[in-house]
């Protein structure tokens, strides 16, 4: 019992400088009314040409689904490294924090959102955004069922 | 056991497989619908070269194409930044309606197969759908057993209310009802990933990469035709390594938008076909007829679930199930029944309840359950008889167990129940009788027949056990008579009392359960007692426990119960009743008796009684239909002092609804007894039952035995005997 706890009070200092490297930031995504079930969503950090560099979170618990969230699943093989939640109802909006790490951050890297609901459309990339301080209360439109998505840090 | 598999779990589920079979009625229901509707798909041989060419033309940003089961092509396009689903014109690729999914119908969906929540709502229609396959198959086995066998099944039901419309309703549901069962538990045992879907592996391929060519151009979706489709995703715009993904009945390709080649192609698994399979049979999209089919066992089920509750509750609450039942190990008494339409089993439910009462340990099964051996000393048998002297349904493996009795030998008791009318009377309890004296079991009480299920000899019969037993028992359904309907008395005509015959006619009103009620609407409610001239009212007089039956000369809805009673030298019940002044309240119940009633086909009706045998024919003059000759005879002691319902009957004769009365008194001179009138006027009656004419009589022994035997003379010249007619329907006794 006590071993994870000792082994955590001597990584502890070591890692603090890396994580002073990163940033919290946070990401709102609304979704349209689209009247229809609730969407399944993934939430994930790209570079310009669309590679994946770090899943944020993905909405949505049923693991069969997560292929109709192709933008992401085809490069991630459906492997989350980041937090998962329910779906988003239509209308809703989602908000996210991670922690980002700041070479990412002003550097042509972009947030991605793929969105899908059952028996109607995938959008892979519905909504995109480049992670730069500029875009700091400037929402992006998504192209489906994503209404908007808004990045603070 | 088969029946609790069956009642058990409709009791408890009633009301929500109710609704699942409801949403599922609305929903096969819209597949009808929209399968009737779909336009005629002209351009099936199109290939999705074209066709994408076509709609890409007419339509921006479409992300699908969909090909669904009625033959509409839906493409899924984004428009002001949101997914929308429009109808299109195969042939021009032009849009011809949008698709609207109405949220009603979203609601109904999600309630059919989630109950609006989630997994949770998942797993309760999946434990649905598989109830309702216990309930179709324990419904049918259910069926078999207590008609004999499946062809049965496609012959007309007996009985009547919510019993009859559950068999009917049944058997043309069950063959729809099990398959959306069965299809929809598959398909939820797929849904939790219990039975793979079939699914191929998540492998992506990457397209080239290279600028897109023109959807005709491309090999890969030239060789698929719009008849093959399933649906077509096209490729992210954004992503120029995505492909063309195209899902048929066959395999699922993946196409390079640049080069058109086939980038992967897998052919669909057995169990894709499989869950495919049940899919489309379940929501039955496209399939006119199994959408129509669906809809109305649907309907079934729902009427189903809750005449199944009506029946489940009211069997348990009229306290019918089997309480303190002894297992057969420890069992004294075996008490077996054979019964076929469930009356015989009242009668062995009352005398198990007697005998528990008593403080004996009794088993009670059916007779097809006669276990291989028992400590029991004693066996009692009730069996019912069917047809011509054929095993009742749970008696039908009787004598094959019987075979396979094992260990000592108990006491034996068989009591038959059958109707005198028909010739092999209780045929299968003299078979049973003679059976079990061949095997060696000692009859302890002389074989009891039972005629048409007459409790007053079932409690003789019963008495006589109790003393054989050494116990002292009372039936439950006396005791049932006894908390059943109060009755006032509001008036009483008295007669024969100088001719030593001192009749009553007596004339009751129901006093409702509930006072404070309407009558009309008690009525409605069934809180009234409904009866018909014919019937019987049993009535045990207080601090007796023997009941005594009477005919009843009314009608319930004349809002009265007539009856008439000859207060019999010493007798109990008659005095008590005789005995009675307006005002005073009695309990009775009231026994259908379906067997003593005119048949409204016969084209004349020969009533003969006696006495106060007169009550029921009364009944039948007051009923009887305008231009059907009723003949009335009936023998009486003196004109002055018992001629029972003499102002009516006259009344009936002048207005001819009585075609002719017959009358003769004992105790005049010249006088005589009915059954000289049937001999004088043998020709007349003779005519009129060559021509159809039905006779009912109603009476003492004495005087039935007197007017057979007149009958009989008068109908020699014919060729007709009584049992001919009786078995025909066209001789009714109600003798007592």
């Amino acid at each position: 019992m006590k071993k994870p706890i000792l082994a955590l009070a001597l990584t502890l200092p070591f890692l603090a400088p890396v994580m002073a490297e990163a940033r919290p930031v946070r990401i709102t995504t609304t979704l349209n009314a689209y009247g229809g079930d609730g969407a399944y969503l993934a939430i994930y950090v790209t570079d310009k040409a669309g590679k994946l560099q770090q899943t944020i979170h993905i909405a949505g618990g049923k693991a069969k689904y997560h292929k109709h969230l192709a933008g992401w699943f085809r490069q991630s093989g459906g492997r989350i490294d980041g937090t998962t939640g329910a779906s988003v109802g239509a209308g809703k909006t989602l908000t996210v924090s991670a922690e980002i790490a700041d070479a990412l951050i002003d550097a042509g890297f972009e947030i991605r959102v793929d969105s899908a609901v059952e028996k109607e459309s995938d959008v892979p990339a519905d909504a995109r955004i480049p992670l730069a301080k500029g875009n700091v209360g400037t929402p992006a439109a998504g192209r489906g069922y994503v209404k908007s998505i808004a990045i603070s840090m | 056991m088969l029946r609790q598999w069956h009642a058990l779990p409709g009791l408890f589920l009633a009301l929500l497989l109710a609704i699942t079979a409801g949403t599922g009625a609305i929903l096969a229901g819209q597949a009808a619908l929209d399968a009737a509707t779909a336009p005629v798909v002209t351009a099936e041989a199109l290939s999705l070269g074209q066709l994408t060419q076509r709609i890409t033309g007419e339509i921006a940003s479409v992300e699908k194409i969909t090909r669904t089961p009625s033959g509409r092509v839906r493409v899924t396009h984004l428009e002001n930044g949101r997914p929308h689903s429009v109808f299109v014109d195969a042939t021009s690729g032009k849009m011809i309606a949008v698709d609207t999914a109405s949220p009603s119908m979203r609601f109904i969906t999600n309630l059919h197969r989630a109950w609006l929540n989630g997994d949770g709502g998942r797993l309760v229609a999946g434990l649905l759908a598989l109830a309702m396959l216990v309930l179709g198959i324990t419904g049918l086995l259910t069926l078999r057993r207590s008609f004999g066998g499946w062809a049965a099944l496609l012959q007309p039901f007996r009985g009547s209310g919510m019993r009859r419309w559950h068999l009917e309703l049944g058997r043309i549901a069950v063959a729809g009802l099990l398959l959306s069962s069965v299809t929809g538990l598959h398909m939820s045992l797929v849904g939790f990933e219990i039975v793979p879907d079939g699914a191929s592996p998540d492998i992506f391929v990457s397209a080239s990469g290279e600028a897109a060519r023109p959807f005709e151009q491309l090999e890969g979706l030239a060789t698929v035709s719009l008849a093959d489709l399933r649906e077509m995703t096209l490729p992210d715009p954004a992503d120029a390594s995505d492909p063309i993904l195209i899902r048929t009945h066959d395999f699922t390709r993946l196409v390079d938008p640049a080069t058109g080649q086939i980038l992967r192609e897998d052919r669909h698994s057995f169990l894709w076909h499989v869950r495919d399979i049940a899919y489309r049979l379940h929501t039955a999209e496209g399939m006119l007829g199994l959408a129509m089919a669906l809809a109305i066992s649907a309907v079934g089920g729902v009427i189903l679930s809750l005449t199944g509750l009506v029946i489940g509750l009211k069997k348990r609450l009229s306290g019918s199930q089997i309480r303190a039942n002894a297992p057969v190990a420890t069992a004294e008494i075996l008490l077996l029944y054979g019964s076929e339409g469930g009356t015989t089993i009242r009668f062995a439910k009352a005398l198990h309840q007697a005998l528990v009462a008593a403080g004996r340990r009794v088993h009670l099964a059916s007779m097809n359950d006669l276990p291989r051996q028992s400590p029991a000393n004693m066996m009692i048998l009730l069996a019912a008889t069917a047809g011509n002297g054929e095993a009742p349904a749970s008696a039908s493996r009787f004598f094959e167990k019987l075979g396979q009795w094992q260990g000592s030998l108990p006491e034996l008791a068989v009591v038959g129940f059958g109707d005198r009318q028909f010739p092999d009377f209780c045929g299968y309890a003299n078979a049973i009788d003679a059976a079990c004296r061949a095997r060696g079991l000692q009859l302890v009480l002389p074989t009891e027949r039972i005629d048409r299920q007459s409790v007053e000899a079932f409690s003789g019969w019963t008495q006589r056990l109790a003393a054989h037993l050494g116990l002292s028992l009372a039936l439950s359904f006396d005791a049932a008579a006894r908390a059943g309907q109060r009755f006032r008395l509001v008036a009483r005509e008295d007669f024969g009392a100088e001719v030593q015959a001192p009749t009553a006619v007596l004339r009751f009103r129901p006093v409702p359960h509930f006072r404070w009620l309407p009558e009309r609407l008690q009525a409605a409610l069934g809180g009234l007692p409904r009866f018909e001239p014919g019937d019987l009212v049993a009535i045990a007089p207080p601090d007796d426990a023997r009941l005594r039956f009477y005919s009843i000369a009314s009608s319930s809805s004349s809002g009265e119960l007539e009856i008439c009673v000859r207060h019999q030298p010493g007798g109990v019940c008659s005095g008590y009743l005789c005995g009675l002044m307006p005002g005073a309240e009695i309990t009775a119940a009231i026994r259908a008796n379906p067997a003593f009633r005119p048949d409204e086909k016969a084209p004349s009706l020969i009533l003969i009684g006696a006495g106060a045998g007169i009550a029921p024919l009364v009944g039948f003059v007051r009923l009887a239909r305008a231009g059907r000759p009723v003949h009335l005879y009936w023998g009486g002691r003196h004109p002055r002092s018992d001629f029972l319902f003499r102002d009516e009957l006259e009344a009936a004769r002048n207005e001819g609804r009585l075609t002719r009365l017959r009358t003769i008194f004992s105790r005049i001179t010249g006088g005589g007894y009915v059954q000289d009138l049937i001999a004088q006027d043998a020709a007349e009656l003779r005519a009129m039952i060559a021509a159809g004419g039905q006779i009912l009589i109603c009476g003492g022994c004495d005087m039935a035995e007197g007017v057979r035997q007149s009958l009989l003379a008068a109908l020699a010249p014919l060729g007709l005997d009584l049992s001919t007619l009786r078995q025909s329907g066209r001789l009714l006794e109600d003798v007592y």
